[in-house]
């Protein structure tokens, strides 16, 4: 408990305290505070201050205090003007700080519950992952079962076939003659049925063996795997009398065995789909830049079954198809150049195409114009399109992207040509457009092309006239940035 | 040449297979006879002469499967040519793999040569006569000693 003394004292300051000037002074000073507290965001104690200043002057204003005896009649009017104004103000402040406050708490809530929302749905993602995940590697499993499946399946097949094989020889050799003319037949049925049997066994291996014995890519002279295909058809050559010329190769980054297996399989069929004269195969490799996005598809000169005249052929083949046609204005003449004498090189060949884009009416259907053209079906629209093509495509055939690079290959004959129904048929496993007799092999060749190309990140097409030849066109994306050999 | 027959053993578990390799050798003058393995442990024991190949005599040309049930091929192979008794007997693998790890791994474990079985029936005819030309007719085979010389021969170092 205070002493008397104590509270005697208190009392004797009290009218001090409760003078009607003390009282606006201090009200003033809790105002400014509230305020410097909103200012600073400060919500409680703009609260309690707005809330003390209010009342001090609301004391003020009603005259709760006793005024001092010598108070000023004449300031008396003023001051209660000024402490009305002050006191709005405050109450004012007061819902205002009242109003901060309550948002805020709501916008805490708003933000608890977003933040929820966000956890659920981020724990959600998780889970897509999760199962995201879980499904590639069930899936790369399953191919890698695939895979394995066909290899096995294709490697033990042959036990019982070579059983076959062997002793359906084994009886024709043992009791050949023995027996009658129809028993000779069907074994030799027997024998050529199973040696069938095999080379699709043996496909199916080879098939299977693209993605699980595939090297890795490493740089490579394209050329290389181009002799060596080559080489390999010696033979087959001779045989038809065939001619192959090409280009320059370039280097690029590929399995070479496979690479050496596309050429392979791509000169093998155009020697082999060739009935009338001896087969002229030229190969030849051009370096595409893409114009960015995915418009790379226009890279691809792309096969329109409606025109098969030979004008559309030149149009849309490549710059040696119009060396052909004028041997005498570009002196080197595919047929009859010497593939090692073969000067002429692929950088050369595209400053020369692109200076046909600064001409475009007289030069049509420059190849290297329209394959640069970003728009997909472009490329093999009719010649009145065609020849509007280097206003649009011009300003857009710039490098935009070096990395966005390919080479585009070709492999042309002047075989049997294949229809256009067929154009994309014949890249599916075992399909094949005639009897087995009328032409050897089991219609895997395409297949394993296609395959390879695709695991390198290229694409395949064909573009024939029936009856007068067919070119086969592959990219390969150019990672080594270019150059030729 | 003597005129005693040539042992061989056939470790093989397909009886076509078999029979395939009783044709070809068939075919040539040397005397020689056949004893068959059908798996690895059975070639293992008639090395050995264990059980029913109790006192089957040892080989002097062994012709060995790869794709074997229980013990297979590489695995007979490797106790073969590292046993001071048996790895002067040629081994000559015939297998339907042509696989470049299985070469390799055979040529390793010191295989003495390595033939693929063909599905082309005349393929297969031509190399089973190459194995029968080359073994049984122009290449000297080892002739087993008496007993006891063997073993001197065995560790040379």
């Amino acid at each position: 408990m205070p002493s008397s003394t104590q509270v005697a004292r208190l009392a004797e300051l009290l009218p001090v305290f409760a003078t009607m000037e003390y009282n606006a002074a201090l009200g003033f000073i809790l105002c400014g505070l509230s305020l410097l507290s909103i200012g600073f965001g400060n919500q409680r104690l703009a609260l309690l201050s707005g809330t003390a200043a209010t009342l001090c002057l609301f004391v003020v204003y009603f005259g709760f205090v006793d005024p001092a005896p010598q108070a000023n009649t004449r300031i008396e009017p003023l001051l209660y003007g000024t402490t009305l104004v002050i006191g709005f103000l405050m109450a004012f402040l007061l819902v205002l700080a009242a109003q901060f406050v309550y948002t805020a708490h709501m916008q805490k809530g708003a933000v608890e519950t977003a933040n929820r929302r966000i956890e659920s749905q981020i724990s959600k993602r998780r889970r897509a992952e999760d199962e995201l995940r879980q499904s590639t590697a069930s899936l790369m499993r399953t191919t890698k079962d695939l895979e394995d499946f066909a290899y096995v399946t294709s490697h033990d097949l042959t036990e019982p076939l070579r059983m076959v094989a062997s002793f359906v020889m084994l009886l024709e050799k043992r009791y050949k003659g023995n027996l009658d003319p129809d028993a000779d037949e069907f074994i030799g049925h027997a024998v050529d049925g199973v040696k069938r049997m095999n080379d699709l066994i043996n496909s199916i291996l080879t098939y299977s063996r693209v993605t699980t014995r595939g090297q890795p890519p490493a740089v490579t002279d394209s050329q290389i795997p181009l002799k060596e295909a080559i080489a390999a058809l010696a033979l087959a050559i001779e045989n038809k009398q065939a001619t192959v010329n090409y280009d320059a190769m370039p280097s690029v980054t590929v399995d070479g065995k496979q690479l050496q297996q596309v050429f392979y399989h791509l000169i093998d069929n155009a020697i082999k789909f060739c009935d009338k004269e001896a087969p002229r195969i030229y190969i030849s490799a051009q370096r595409l830049e893409s114009p960015r996005g995915s418009s790379s598809e226009s890279q691809f000169p792309s096969f329109e079954p409606g025109v098969s005249s030979r004008e559309f052929q030149v149009a849309s083949c490549k710059p040696r198809v119009r060396d052909r046609r004028q041997p005498e204005t570009r002196p080197p003449k595919p047929e009859t150049q010497d593939p090692v004498t073969d000067a002429r090189s692929l950088t050369t060949e595209i400053p020369n195409s692109k200076s046909a884009i600064s001409n475009p009416p007289s030069k049509i259907g420059d190849p290297k114009l329209e394959t640069q053209n970003s728009k997909p079906d472009s490329a093999d629209a009719k010649p009145e399109t065609r020849n509007l093509k280097p206003e649009t495509g011009n300003p857009r055939s710039e490098i935009q992207n070096p990395q966005s690079t390919e080479w585009l290959f070709s492999v042309r004959d002047n075989g049997i040509g294949i229809a256009p129904e067929f154009a994309e048929r014949i890249f599916g496993i075992f399909q094949r457009l005639h009897a087995p007799g009328e032409y050897p092999g089991t219609g895997i060749g395409l297949a394993i092309c296609k395959r390879i190309i695709e695991r390198h990140g290229g694409r395949i097409r064909v573009e024939s006239v029936l009856h007068r030849g067919t070119t086969v066109f592959f990219s390969i994306p150019d990672r080594s940035g270019g150059g030729t050999n | 040449m003597s005129k005693r027959p040539i042992e061989i053993l056939i470790v093989e578990d397909n009886p076509g297979d078999v029979r395939l390799i009783r044709e070809s050798l068939s075919d040539t003058e040397t005397q020689h006879r056949l004893h068959v393995a059908r798996d690895g442990e059975e070639a293992l024991a008639y090395l050995h002469q264990e059980g029913e190949f109790a006192g089957a005599p040892r080989p002097e040309l062994i012709i060995l499967d790869l794709n074997l049930p229980t013990k297979n091929g590489h695995d007979v192979l490797a106790v073969i040519k590292s046993s001071a008794q048996f790895k002067f007997i040629p081994v000559v693998i015939l297998t339907s793999s042509n696989l470049d790890e299985d070469i390799l791994k055979a040529y390793a474990h010191n295989a003495n040569c390595y033939v693929t079985k063909s599905v082309d029936p005349m393929e297969a005819t031509r190399l089973l006569g190459a194995i029968r030309d080359f073994w049984l007719t122009s290449a000297r085979l080892p002739v087993p000693l008496p007993p006891g010389i063997h073993s001197d021969l065995s560790s040379p170092t």
